[in-house]
């Protein structure tokens, strides 16, 4: 296969409190290519290390030694402005507690990243609704997120995260905080994204039944990748 | 993100936490409220001052012969020929449509008798024509000294209304009496009474008109032209001295030039005198001077009042690092999103700004109604208080502009200043750690 990966790692690591007496090792040698279209689960239980491994995939916190390239891009070597603007173009973000800014409408939630992407006002109402209709939130746009169920917070959530197009979606535990038949409603996005659209969308979990759903299932345990299973493909 | 945005989105922030936003704001309305109150106070003071400065007249210069500024100390008495009458009417006559020259010396004490044959007293002042160009009001009936019957020296007066009750049963008679003078040293003199006219509160006050048991105890005023002042007393222009003259100045000509002029025709006579000059004093000066302080002390409560501007900031501070912990989870949403550092910095800096600035135009706003309030208060207590005084008084309400300008200007910088460090604590954050903050 010679497609360039869109995530690609290579003897990841992460360590906490390093050099002290309690120098925390949380990953260990993560080697992992992610290719553009695909819809992959990783799951472990808590404390596994997958949380950290995503917020390094989401680049919100750099390993601590290893290789990452993102679209090709060594991410090592970039600074904070320019890790800002990664995240704003490339990575769109699904939280387990939906991380939607209070006050603010649902349909200026959405504009968020269009906002720091500088985005037109104009421009970015046309595409936030064109985003709000896609999760079929369009009678809502204009409620705080007080006003919103879970669901369909997380519904608005999946909007933003798909406002710049971004090359992949980071989903961490989307469906943790919503019971089991709005969770299935926010799969079923997912997985409408996946084969309507062609996103690519790493899914965290610790269900594995949910994981199971997805063509690929990477499982971590005490912070290394034991197994990576490929639906159709086998191990 | 533009500029544009980060207001929009600070107001938004602001208006979400409406009674937090103006308890944070009443450090700095409090500040500014205070500066502007006292510069209004300070401002109209000084307005007030230089309007009645213009009312009473200031447009005259006092040139009297002076110390040289370089004189050592040492020197004979003054020469005789320093300043003579004859020096100030060539002066004019130089500049006829330029110059004035207005004066008013005491002759002497006088005795009237009138038509009924009571006895008054009177006071004579010799007067120049144009000495009474300010005050032509006051003249109700007939017509000031005029300039013919100075040069003629022309036995005719100006009298007031209390010397007409006094002398005459009809006082409507007046125009044209002639009255006969006795002076103090025994000398008499017959003037033709040509004008009439009232006092004001103020001169009423001085001669003690309302204090008086009898209209006949009143020592009433009267003009008549200085030229035949000097001719009763027998001196020529050349011999007159004068102690000082006032130079005025006709519409043709400015204070500046008259300067000029004096200075041009008094040069070459001062010129080798090694101890006298001439000098000339300009009324307007003591306004400056006292303008000067005034702007001084104004300035410096002003300054004492901005302290507690910094009192504000702190508080703006304070609010700014809780409000920033508060929206800590925010801050991390904000940066997973994109925001960068100096985005989130840019977003704290203007909402401190935007506090700061609010409160600084409600204080402006506050200031000038308690100036207002307060000159209406002085104008009050003026017109009960000393009447006599009143119509002279312009009294102004100015607001300081400058004062109003730099006070919004400040309250800018203070929430620019308090604001900074905040906001850069917020702009640092390490995203995975403002994310999971609880």
């Amino acid at each position: 296969m010679n497609r360039v990966p869109v995530i690609h790692m290579e003897a990841v690591t992460k360590k906490y409190y390093i050099g002290e007496p309690n120098e925390l090792q949380i990953l260990f040698d993560i080697g992992l290519d992610i290719y553009e279209g695909e819809f992959v689960s990783i799951v472990g239980a808590s404390g596994s290390g997958k949380s950290t491994l995503m917020n390094i995939i989401g680049l919100l916190d750099r390993q601590t030694d290893g290789k990452y390239l993102l679209n090709g891009t060594d991410t090592s070597q970039l600074d904070d402005t320019e890790l800002s603007h990664i995240r704003n173009k490339e990575i769109g973000f699904v939280f387990q507690n939906f991380n939607l800014i209070p006050k603010l409408t649902a349909l200026k939630n959405v504009e968020m990243p269009l906002l720091y992407a500088g985005m037109s006002q104009r421009k970015r109402t046309e595409r936030a609704m064109e985003l709000i209709r896609l999760v079929g939130m369009e009678d809502r746009y204009s409620h705080d997120p007080s006003e919103l169920s879970g669901g369909h917070k997380q519904r608005i959530a999946i909007a933003r995260a798909m406002a710049n197009q971004p090359s992949i979606i980071l989903a961490d535990e989307p469906t943790g905080a919503l019971d089991t038949k709005t969770g299935r409603m926010v799969m079923d996005l997912f997985h409408k994204l996946h084969k309507e659209e062609g996103k690519t969308i790493v899914l965290i979990t610790h269900s594995p039944e949910l994981a199971s759903e997805t063509e690929r299932m990477l499982t971590i345990s005490d912070g290394r990748i034991v197994s990576d299973f490929e639906r159709g493909k086998g191990e | 993100m533009n500029f544009l945005e980060s207001i929009k989105m600070a107001f938004t922030s602001l208006a979400i936490n409406k009674l937090r936003s103006f308890l944070t704001m009443l450090g700095i309305i409090i500040g500014i409220s205070a500066v502007i109150t006292i510069t209004t106070i300070g401002n109209s003071i000084s307005q007030t001052l230089s309007g009645t400065f213009d009312q009473l007249g200031t447009s005259k210069l006092t040139i009297y012969p002076d110390i040289r500024d370089d004189n050592d100390g040492y020197h004979d008495l003054p020469d005789d020929e320093q300043l003579t009458l004859e020096m100030v009417q060539d002066l004019i006559k130089r500049h006829p449509n330029e110059l004035t020259y207005s004066c008013n010396t005491l002759y002497q004490g006088s005795e009237v008798v009138s038509e009924n044959g009571n006895s008054f007293k009177t006071l004579m002042f010799g007067v120049s024509d144009d000495y009474f160009d300010q005050f032509k009001k006051q003249i109700v009936k007939g017509r000031a000294v005029s300039k013919g019957d100075m040069e003629e020296q022309k036995y005719t007066c100006l009298v007031s209304e209390i010397f007409t009750q006094q002398y005459f049963e009809h006082p409507d008679d007046a125009i044209g009496s002639t009255v006969k003078f006795l002076g103090a040293d025994g000398t008499n003199v017959r003037l033709t009474i040509v004008g009439v006219m009232e006092y004001t509160d103020l001169e009423k006050n001085q001669l003690g008109v309302n204090k008086a048991k009898s209209i006949y105890d009143i020592r009433t005023w009267v003009f008549f032209p200085y030229n035949t002042m000097l001719k009763i007393q027998g001196l020529e222009p050349k011999e007159t001295i004068l102690e000082a003259a006032e130079i005025g100045w006709t519409k043709n000509c400015d204070k500046e030039t008259a300067k000029l002029y004096i200075q041009k025709y008094f040069e070459p006579i001062y010129r080798n005198d090694e101890v006298w000059e001439m000098h000339i004093y300009d009324e307007a000066q003591i306004f400056g001077m006292i303008d000067t302080v005034l702007t001084v002390v104004t300035v410096a409560i002003s300054v004492i009042a901005a302290i507690s501007l910094i009192v504000g900031g702190v508080g703006v501070m304070n609010i700014m690092l809780v409000s920033i912990l508060e929206r800590t989870r925010e801050i991390g949403v904000r940066k997973a999103l994109g925001a960068l550092n100096g985005d989130i910095r840019k977003q704290f800096v203007i909402e401190a700004i935007i506090i700061c600035l609010t409160g600084g135009l409600i204080g402006v706003i506050i200031g000038i109604m308690n100036g207002v309030l307060l000159s209406k208060i002085a104008s009050l207590l003026l017109t009960t208080m000393a009447p006599e005084y009143a119509e002279y008084i312009v009294l102004t309400v100015q607001p300081s502009i400058p004062a109003i300008v730099i006070s919004l200007g400040f309250s800018m910088l203070t929430g620019l200043i308090f604001g900074y460090y905040p906001a850069k604590r917020a702009g640092n954050m390490n995203p995975i750690d403002a994310l999971r903050y609880e």
